[in-house]
């Protein structure tokens, strides 16, 4: 019995004695909107209970024991009213109960044509819902047929086929968007669909607004989403019938991802980055439970509160980056990257308090929580999705969390990426240079422009460079790193990157830095360091030159997310 | 006889998506799953397509792929079933026609069905059509019906029945007059 079916139990038993407050009452009906049995379960046990409340009332007597064998055998499977059309209508409206089932079944095995009469009766009402429900219309059932074809099989022509068809049948709508196929290629952009050209993307975001209608958190659909598929990376594959609806959205309930990365955003805002293989459950917009995988979750400042748990760990209130490795229910190892955050031991109760980068690991049956060494390459490619940044080519690396720019050891000839501020909205101005996408800049002393403050939230990142030694200085680094949100700024130039550290970025030790002329892109166009920024302003192509006076180059790239 | 092709998919499946979805719900779906089961038919096939015997019916062979996938559902564990009861389904499957044998099946010409059902629909007095849009457009369900009508939930069943007989009528009468059967 898993956490879902015995909460149910729990609160089915506190309802039959009277002792359910107004908040469990609704999360009794959420558990009963996400599965009909239970439904069957409570109106069996409610119509017993009633029973027995009626008998109990009833003075003492034969007559009693009338209305009680009575009334038993109505639940017992034994009611001489309950006759097939009777059962026929309660299926068709949605009213049978588990018991109700069991009888048209027996009907069914009695006389051959019920059956028949069953499934025509099911066939004839099918039938009025496509012909009058919005949601069920032939249009609607094809482009969601056509979304989900194109997310299984992303080479496929199956929807530009269909988007000429919806072309022919709404001649209303505009022309088709005249949109370029990203030069670089990176990870699927599960939200934007991002590759689909011309009427394929008129098409598919058609269908997203139908299935946004369908699924919207707290919209009219018939299962209420808590949470959306916002990025994926590599081969992304779910356990047959335990994927997201739509391979997008996620109603309450387990699911096993079987490789890849996804990132989940739940309607509060937070978002939990999970690594296959993983078998996790998805509670409400604000808790989750992992039992098996590798998981990075991002609260994000404004996000209340959201709860993580395990079979061994319970993260009562997360910290603003947490990591986790559930594994099964033997143990889970926990780390704060960022904030802090309580965490407790679900067999004992007992909870301490994290302080960031303090990783623990929590066994079954054991009464305490184990230090254990600080191991950040196993939450890589999870950190990498969640960061927001792939590499393209080039020696690139990805800082993990604990790692500072000006004191991370990288390797001489390779750009390292800082997660500086993972969300910030700016409260004034931002100086950033000047860089036109599509064509390489050098450093241009004096230029620049000012980024102003216009509520969006951003994140900030440095790329940090160690040129090779001086032998090899002539050789230019080239690197390109692409992140999954539009670029609206970078900073380059010394005096740029020094006034803009306190305001959106990281506090470098003064000793690490030379000076501020070594810190920031070098030369001239000709022979100094180049940076370009691709037309769809996501991808920063960098060619570095060496140099003995050139320890570390610096560019901060901010970028908008939302 | 030419079966569809990638090419042509898309029409196939606005031939018999009607039907086919109709006939997964005749197997016990729950109402909530019905289109997700038929587009995962519709799926299948299309990566079959090369399998798909072009001396058969297009229809039939859907049809058998759908009666897989529900009679799949057996095998879930409770939380994931997609399908109202084991039973049910069983025997719901166990009436259903062969898939080779190809038989004319409840959920044939769905389509045409449709067409004829739309306009029954129009053809019904307002009070009826009222009725039957609360319960199928709104998705409203009989006891909100009761309470908005100031009637009593029994009663709205029964006129909803009745609507619903009459309309069963009226198609099965429109497609004999289009000259195909019901």
């Amino acid at each position: 019995m898993d956490h879902f079916e015995q909460r149910f139990r729990a609160l089915l038993s506190q309802l039959l004695d009277g002792e359910l407050t107004a908040e469990e009452s609704a999360e009794l009906a959420h558990l009963c909107a996400a599965n009909p049995e239970r439904v069957a379960t409570m109106r069996r046990e409610l119509e017993l209970a009633e029973l027995l409340r009626v008998v109990s009332s009833e003075d003492e007597g034969s007559q009693a024991g009338i209305s009680f064998h009575h009334r038993m055998s109505v639940v017992l499977g034994d009611d001489p009213e309950a006759t097939f059309g009777d059962l026929l209508h309660e299926l068709i409206e949605g009213e049978i109960s588990g018991h109700g089932i069991d009888q048209l079944v027996h009907h069914c095995w009695r006389d051959p044509s019920a059956g028949r009469q069953v499934r025509q009766a099911l066939i004839d009402d099918d039938l009025f819902q496509q012909a009058l429900s919005p949601g069920r219309c032939g249009e609607a059932f094809v482009e969601s047929l056509a979304t989900r074809m194109w997310a299984e099989q992303e080479e496929d022509h199956f929807v530009e086929e269909v988007a000429s068809k919806i072309v022919r049948l709404h001649p209303e709508l505009p022309p088709p968007p005249v949109t370029e196929r990203p030069r670089v290629v990176r990870r699927r952009q599960v939200a934007t669909m991002g590759y689909l050209g011309g009427w394929a993307a008129a098409a598919a975001a058609v269908v997203g607004l139908i299935a946004s209608f369908l699924y919207e958190p707290g919209g009219t659909g018939s299962m209420t989403s808590v949470a959306e598929l916002t990025k994926a990376a590599g081969e992304v594959q779910w356990a047959a019938g335990s994927g997201p609806l739509e391979t997008q959205y996620f109603v309450p309930g387990r699911y096993n991802l079987e490789s890849g990365v996804v990132t989940v955003t739940f309607a509060s805002g937070a978002e939990m980055t999970i690594e296959g293989p993983a078998d996790f459950e998805v509670w409400n917009e604000r808790e989750a439970f992992v039992h098996t995988g590798v998981t990075v979750l991002a609260k994000n400042s404004a996000v209340d509160s959201f709860r993580l748990r395990s079979p061994t760990l319970d993260f009562g209130e997360t910290g603003e980056t947490i990591g986790l490795i559930a594994d099964g229910a033997t143990s889970t190892e926990a780390v704060v990257f960022d904030g802090g955050a309580e965490i407790c031991l679900t067999d004992t109760g007992q909870c301490r308090n994290l302080f960031p980068l303090e990783p623990v690991r929590a066994d079954a049956n054991r009464e305490k929580l184990f230090d254990v060494p600080y191991n950040p390459t196993v939450f890589a490619r999870a950190w990498e999705v969640n960061a927001g940044v792939e590499r393209n080519s080039g020696p690139v690396r990805l800082a993990m969390p604990g790692h500072h720019p000006g004191t991370a050891e990288e390797a001489p000839g390779e750009v390292q990426i800082f997660v500086e501020r993972s969300r910030f909205v700016a409260d004034r101005d931002i100086k950033v240079d000047t860089l036109d996408p599509g064509h390489f800049a050098a450093i241009s002393p004096g230029g620049g422009r000012q980024l102003a403050p216009d509520g969006r939230e951003l994140r900030s990142y440095l790329l940090q460079m160690r040129p090779e030694d001086e032998a090899v200085a002539g050789d230019a680094l080239e690197a390109s790193v692409t992140f999954d949100h539009e670029i609206v700024g970078i900073i380059f130039s010394p005096e740029k990157l020094a006034e803009t550290d306190s305001l959106v970025g990281s506090e470098i030790p003064e000793s690490e830095l030379v000076a501020d002329a070594g810190r920031g892109l070098d030369g001239d166009a000709d022979n100094g360091d180049q940076i370009l920024l691709s037309d769809d302003r996501r991808t920063v192509n960098l060619k570095l030159r060496g140099g003995a006076q050139d320890r570390v180059d610096h560019v901060r790239v901010l970028v908008a997310l939302n | 006889m030419t079966g569809p092709t990638a090419e042509t998919y898309i029409d196939s499946v606005r031939e018999h998506h009607a039907g086919l979805r109709a006939f997964v719900r005749s197997l016990g779906v729950q109402p909530m799953w019905v289109d997700d089961i038929a587009q995962e038919a519709f799926i299948i096939a299309y990566e079959r397509l090369e399998e798909f015997d072009v001396e058969r019916d297009f229809g039939a062979w859907l049809r058998g792929i759908a009666r897989n996938l529900v009679i799949n559902e057996r095998r879930k564990d409770a939380r994931r079933k997609r399908i109202l009861a084991d039973n049910l389904t069983d025997i719901l499957v166990r009436t259903s026609s062969v898939p080779e044998e190809e038989e004319e099946e409840l959920g044939d010409r769905g389509t045409a069905k449709l067409a004829a059902l739309r306009q029954c629909m129009s053809e019904l007095p307002e009070k009826s059509r009222a009725l039957i849009q609360a319960r199928y457009e709104k998705e409203e369900s009989a006891p909100d019906i009761a309470d908005r009508l100031e009637m009593k939930p029994p009663a709205v069943r029964k006129a909803l029945e009745r609507v619903r007989e009459a309309l069963r009528k009226c198609m099965d009468e429109k497609m004999r007059t289009a000259g195909v059967t019901p």
